[in-house]
């Protein structure tokens, strides 16, 4: 079967920039929010810069909740980036509580939310190292990188609690750790911007698009 | 500590002066950039540098072109007045923008483009000239005119539309090479939990250790020392690595 690249359009995120490294690889990809092209992806990429609440409401409004629902269910493979993985889970506590696309039991917090007592300085900007002490959880779209490589973080938020049954890959900013890769069966999340980290980042999509 | 080479842009061309004034071609904005994120670059900024004055940004097209082999983010700066200028980048490929200007005739226009693009995409720029000890106006279209509010007092205000960064340049300081204006990131420092950018003054190694001594930046832009190939981007990763240690 043929690949179906799908990047779904909601009006929030630099999507060219997705696009252009999925062109880099040679593959060719759709920018849509139409609801039959979503559904019969082979792969979906979900982007998202911005509030948490306002992009729940523009993929509610473009009734795109459900077309990804169908699409997990579908086996689909779908990657979320930065607010685009936190859109994965149950909910988030950013300006009100709000439901997310609950694809992934899980909830996402302001990382300042993550240990008691703390002044940070919010958003976690710049290029950070994955931990790799989590060797019993592989996640395959972080194969063939090399172990100390960087990726680039720009975000307030992330997940605080999910399910055991998550893979997950920490990173950390200023002795916080939060999950910066996610993967249940054929749902991934990425809290940095592959897109915007150089070569290790294209391979990150490389692997995604390869599955 | 984020280095992002800085590219002031003018008719298609990258061009560097001192304290804003004297502007003399650099070279291809392209060939620049792409040197640049070959070297290793965090991130880069792309200025418009007469925008302000033309009331547009005339950027889209080169980092339209530039986002298609370079996967590292981009600001641009310069001339963004309205949420269609701004729309109309983000749709191009930048990942941030900054805006100095337009503030002044409307304030609103930071917490809207936030509202809309989120903070992290939105950088509060500030050029900051001194006037006495402790004591800095900001300017704005490009360093050029004044706009009688202080800096701290501005970054003060600007404080309730959670800007996700302030790129603060030092007009005194920038293409003397002479190091940056310490008191001023210092300042700066006490009065903002919010992530700098330092810009102005860069000349040589240790000007970052010393501003490092008294401020807490989180990233530094420079420009002309790239740009004469006074020093490299990987030279100074090193030295901020053994400072590190």
């Amino acid at each position: 079967m043929s690949k179906k690249i799908t990047i779904i359009d909601y009006g929030v995120g630099n999507i060219l920039s997705i696009k252009n490294a999925i062109s880099y690889q040679g593959l060719k990809s759709v920018v849509t929010n139409d609801n039959k092209i979503i559904e019969n992806s082979t792969h979906i990429i979900l982007p998202g810069v911005g509030a948490y609440p306002l992009a729940m409401k523009k993929l509610k409004n473009l009734k795109l909740i459900d077309s990804l629902k169908i699409a997990k269910h579908n086996g689909t493979f779908i990657l979320g980036i930065c607010l685009g993985m936190q859109l994965l889970f149950s909910s988030s506590d950013e300006f009100e509580s709000t439901e997310g696309l609950n694809l992934i039991e899980g909830n996402i917090a302001k990382l300042d939310k993550f240990k008691k007592n703390l002044n940070i300085k919010l958003p976690n900007i710049g290029w950070r190292n994955l931990k790799n002490n989590q060797k019993d959880l592989k996640i395959n779209i972080l194969n063939n990188i090399p172990n100390n490589s960087k990726y680039y973080f720009i975000h307030s938020h992330a997940l605080i609690k999910c399910k055991k049954n998550v893979k997950i890959v920490n990173s950390s900013y200023q002795n916080i750790e939060f999950p910066a890769v996610i993967n249940l069966n054929n749902i991934y999340g990425c809290q940095f911007h592959p897109e915007k980290s150089r070569t290790q980042g294209l391979q990150i999509i490389e692997n995604f698009l390869n599955l | 500590m984020r280095i992002i080479p800085r590219l002031d842009i003018k008719n298609d061309n990258v061009i560097k002066g001192i304290n804003f004034e004297g502007l003399r071609v650099v070279g291809n904005p392209n060939e620049i950039a792409k040197k640049y994120y070959e070297e290793g670059a965090d991130e880069l900024i792309y200025s418009d540098c007469v925008a302000s004055l033309y009331g547009r940004n005339s950027l889209t097209d080169l980092v339209k072109r530039a986002v298609k082999d370079i996967f590292i983010p981009i600001t641009v700066a310069g001339g963004i007045r309205t949420e269609i200028d701004a729309n109309l980048l983000m749709q191009n490929g930048s990942d941030k923008l900054a805006i100095n200007t337009e503030l002044f005739n409307n304030e609103e226009l930071g917490g809207q483009l936030v509202k809309k693009f989120g903070s992290q995409s939105i950088i509060l720029s500030i050029q900051a000239k001194k006037i006495s000890k402790n004591s800095w106006e900001a300017y704005k279209n490009f360093g050029r005119d004044k706009t009688n509010m202080d800096v701290i007092e501005w970054v003060k205000k600007m404080s309730v539309y959670n800007f996700g960064e302030l790129l603060i340049t030092s007009i005194d300081a920038d293409g003397i090479s002479n190091g940056f204006d310490v008191e001023l990131f210092e300042k700066i420092c006490q009065n903002t939990n919010i992530p700098i950018i330092a810009c102005g003054g860069f000349g040589k190694l240790d000007h970052i250790k010393e501003l490092k001594k008294y401020a807490n930046v989180d990233a530094i832009s420079l420009s002309k020392a790239l740009h004469y190939k006074k020093i490299t981007i990987n030279e100074i990763k090193n030295f901020l690595k053994k400072i590190d240690e």
